[in-house]
């Protein structure tokens, strides 16, 4: 029975090393641990479920105001309905990073997707489709949502009168509205697919704490979310307009939001949400990825890696302070100040995408592929 | 007469291993690890069609990173790699089967090869080691047993063939366990437990043991265990009484392996190539105990004689195996930081690294300079993989200089700034950010450009 043998010595053998590593799990005591699924909740409790409730009001005020503005055009409604829009693209951008899965891609896409096509805008107002909050609801990501709304209340070449004068068309009021509804629906389904009377995505994202397979660990997910937010911000909203991811000319139509002259404010407020989600919210007992860096000891140049990005963040959002024109402008007029405001997000990028990612062993989910080199 | 005496010494030793070498052996376990083999490249082949690998890799990217020495290698198009990877598939039944197994052989090394070669960003140890282990099935007769090949023609049966056939997919085994093994022989696994207990950290959530995950001891545990795996794995498969034991070691290693990282087919690879140790009682046993029968090889003994140059092929093969993995040494620096002579070495889990890398793109007759940033040229598995490996770095800053508009006509400069964090070290300069990478060509002496950590 020479196989017998091997068998009977290498279960005895997996009883050893076994028994060890039960006992040693039986001592696992909860302080010499993170718990990383307290700090995905702690994100949930602190930013997510907050920042939707922020967007969801400051979209139901954004359709009311487009109610208001429609029922009685005035340019005092027009300049309430232009800063409804503006707290909801700001409340918008301290989320936007949260498109986590397929559903919510597609849900965040239909809020904002950048840049709009106004050939696409422009054709559906020249057409002659009833321009309901359902038409909207089935028009393509590049015509609909808060760039579409920016498209038809902001113009970077005209006056707010003329641009009141352009919203005498009643089909261009009619799509406003609609635009706006369809904002508020928006802001109900992304709540609602997170929340535990809706889709419940919240338990899922908390829950997948990289048990099993690691590409689909929520701490994966996330974090290349916010690698992607933050080179898009670097490379194209920063880079591009300023002339330094090109050939060095400053291009400011190719700011984000140039009609309205809301970019930096747009930046910003990204950046804010991603501030928040390293630090798992703003109250003092949330659990960030702050925690979970100090948690493995990650030091850079001697000092917490968390304390090092915390630094950085502070260092960029100080960077936008200084810049006291709107992007389009600052490009052209105060190119060393856009500069500043560049190097400073670059330089948050390498303890984030290098450092960070090393510690906390993210892979790159769009298109990784298997094996070790 | 001593050096007489020493020639006769040295004539009668190889004698006696060429002897040792040819003396015939049960054909079995050739024919079992040509089968196995085929099926897992079968498997393979497949799952790289079915993840759209195939499109990712080698048709998407525009650009690819080519081996130096084989800068003449290129992707052959959509149609063309389509085929390429039909055509693996197909080789790998007929090599499952033993169906034209001389013909399947070859052409499959030649394409699994060629593929391979395409891109640098796409290596990996274990397709490496298919390359190696599909040119030495070539010399081998595993097709005279358990194949349609032997079925068709009966005067191709053996039953048995010299022993050097059996031994020859076993030191190639043995050569990489060893050097992964003594790779591993380095203060961050030995004495940090790095990069598994970062790894680890990352998988808390598994089964069971996950919650201990966390324990820097288990991690230092783990990686000596790896490297005392590693080192004697080979020794303990070789030797009769061990071998049960030893090859239940390899499936629970790497089935944890597998569990726990994502290292694709490279634990299935393991554990049915390693199946090539044990003999034909072994094989015959188990296969009784399942219940199945297996008829005994037809035929006769085939010798297999090699040719002169065949003969010097195959020792060259192997004298390379054993320089190959070594060659870091003539290098100054820690080769898992600079990365020079790293690969074709089995350095296989020593690093967890990620990276930022800016360049800088400087139109010198314009004056103008601009940042640029791997993803808005390379996938993303390019762009991950580049940035931590110097080589890859000036091949990318030498393109991203002939795709400038102004390549002809300007006077370019490219920079570099690249941070690195190595196995949870803070992130460091990879390479000289001063050094106009295009004053730089490819080759193979130390680079004085890449920073020592």
């Amino acid at each position: 029975m020479p196989f017998r043998t091997p068998v009977i010595v290498s279960a005895a053998l997996c009883l050893l090393l076994a028994a060890p590593l039960f006992q040693g799990f039986q001592r696992a005591r909860a302080e010499d641990r993170f718990d990383r699924r307290a700090m995905l909740e702690s994100i949930v409790d602190q930013v997510v479920v907050p920042g939707q409730a922020a967007f969801e009001a400051a979209a139901a005020d954004l359709a009311a105001a487009a109610q208001t503005f429609v029922d009685e055009p005035s340019a005092d409604n027009l300049a309430r309905l232009q800063a409804s829009w503006r707290e909801a693209a700001d409340a918008w951008a301290e989320i936007a990073v949260l498109a986590l899965d397929l559903r919510l891609t597609a849900m965040h896409n239909q809020i904002s997707k950048r840049p709009p096509n106004p050939d696409f805008l422009d054709e559906i107002l020249a057409g002659d489709a009833e321009l309901s909050e359902a038409f909207v609801n089935g028009s393509g990501s590049t015509s609909r949502g808060l760039p579409a709304i920016e498209y038809l209340i902001f113009s970077n070449e005209a006056t707010d009168a003329e641009v009141l004068r352009q919203l005498d068309a009643p089909r261009r009021r009619q799509f406003l509205l609609a635009l706006a509804q369809n904002i508020a629906r928006k802001a109900g389904e992304v709540r609602a697919y997170w929340s535990p009377e809706g889709r419940d995505y919240a338990a899922r994202f908390s829950k997948a704490d990289q048990a099993g397979s690691q590409l689909q660990g929520s701490i994966n997910m996330l974090v290349n979310k916010i690698y992607e937010l933050l080179a898009t911000d670097l490379e194209m909203w920063l880079g591009d307009p300023a002339g330094i991811a090109t050939d060095g000319v400053a291009r400011p139509e190719l700011a984000e939001a140039g009609r309205s002259g809301h970019s930096l404010s747009l930046l910003a407020s990204r950046l804010v949400g991603l501030r928040k989600i390293f630090h798992g919210g703003v109250e003092a007992e949330a659990i960030g990825f702050d925690d979970y860096l100090d948690f493995l000891g990650a030091e850079l140049d001697g000092e917490p890696l968390s304390a090092v990005i915390d630094a950085r963040f502070h260092a960029v959002l100080e960077a936008i302070e200084a810049i006291d024109l709107q992007l389009a402008e600052a490009v052209v007029e105060a190119p060393e100040a856009v500069a500043a405001f560049y190097e400073a997000l670059r330089q948050l990028h390498i303890p984030l995408r290098a450092d960070m990612k090393s510690h906390l062993s993210i892979l790159v989910t769009f298109s990784d592929r298997d094996g070790d080199q | 007469m001593a050096i007489s005496k020493g020639w006769r010494t040295i004539w009668g030793v190889a004698g006696r291993l060429r002897s040792y070498l040819g003396q015939p052996v049960d054909i079995l376990p050739l024919a079992i690890f040509r089968v196995a083999f085929g099926g897992l490249m079968f498997c393979s082949s497949l799952r790289f069609i079915l993840n759209g690998w195939v499109d990712a890799l080698y048709i998407q990217p525009q650009f690819h990173f080519s081996y130096f020495g084989f800068e003449w290698v290129k992707p052959l198009g959509a149609p063309g790699m389509t085929l390429v990877f039909a055509a693996l598939l197909l080789l790998s039944l007929f090599i499952l089967l033993g169906l034209f197994y001389r013909p399947s052989i070859a052409l499959f090394f030649v394409l699994f090869t060629y593929v391979e070669l395409i891109d640098q960003a796409t290596y990996l140890n274990h397709y490496y080691f298919i390359s190696l282990l599909s040119l030495l099935l070539c010399f081998l007769p595993a097709h005279r047993h358990l194949s349609l090949d032997a079925w068709r023609r009966p005067s191709l049966r053996a039953k048995a063939v010299p022993r050097w056939t059996i031994l020859a997919p076993q030191l190639q085994l043995g050569i990489v366990y060893f050097f992964a093994g003594a790779a591993k022989l380095n203060s961050d696994w030995l004495l940090q437990g790095k990069p598994m207990a970062i790894w680890l950290k990352a998988q808390t959530g598994f089964p069971l043991i996950g919650p201990l995950f966390d324990y820097d001891w288990l991690a230092i545990l783990l990686s000596w265990a790896a490297a005392a795996y590693d080192l004697t794995i080979a020794f303990w498969l070789r030797w009769r009484r061990t071998r049960g034991i030893a090859w239940l070691t390899v499936i629970v290693f790497h089935l944890l392996t597998a569990a726990l990282f994502p290292i694709g087919v490279f634990p299935w690879v393991m554990i049915a190539t390693t199946l090539i140790f044990f003999d034909s009682r072994d094989f015959r046993s188990v296969f009784k105990r399942l219940g199945l029968r297996l008829s005994q090889p037809d035929g006769a003994f085939a010798p297999t004689s090699l040719s002169a140059p065949a003969k010097l092929m195959l020792a060259l093969f192997f004298f390379l195996q054993l320089l190959l993995p070594l060659r870091h040494l003539l290098y100054p620096g820690d080769v898992n930081w600079t990365m020079e002579g790293y690969r074709f070495a089995w350095r296989v889990m020593l690093n967890e690294k990620a990276g930022f890398a800016t360049f800088y793109v400087v139109d010198e007759t314009l004056g103008a300079t601009q940042a640029v940033y791997p993803g808005q040229h390379l996938t993303a598995q390019q762009a991950r993989h580049m940035v931590y490996q110097p080589d890859m770095i000036l091949q990318f800053a030498h393109y991203l200089a002939d795709a400038h508009p102004g390549a002809a006509r300007h006077q370019l400069a490219v920079y570099a700034e690249v941070y690195v964090s190595h196995n949870g070290r803070g992130s460091k300069l990879l390479i000289d950010p001063r050094q106009n990478l295009l004053e730089v060509g490819r080759d193979l002496p130390p680079a004085a450009w890449i920073l020592r950590y």
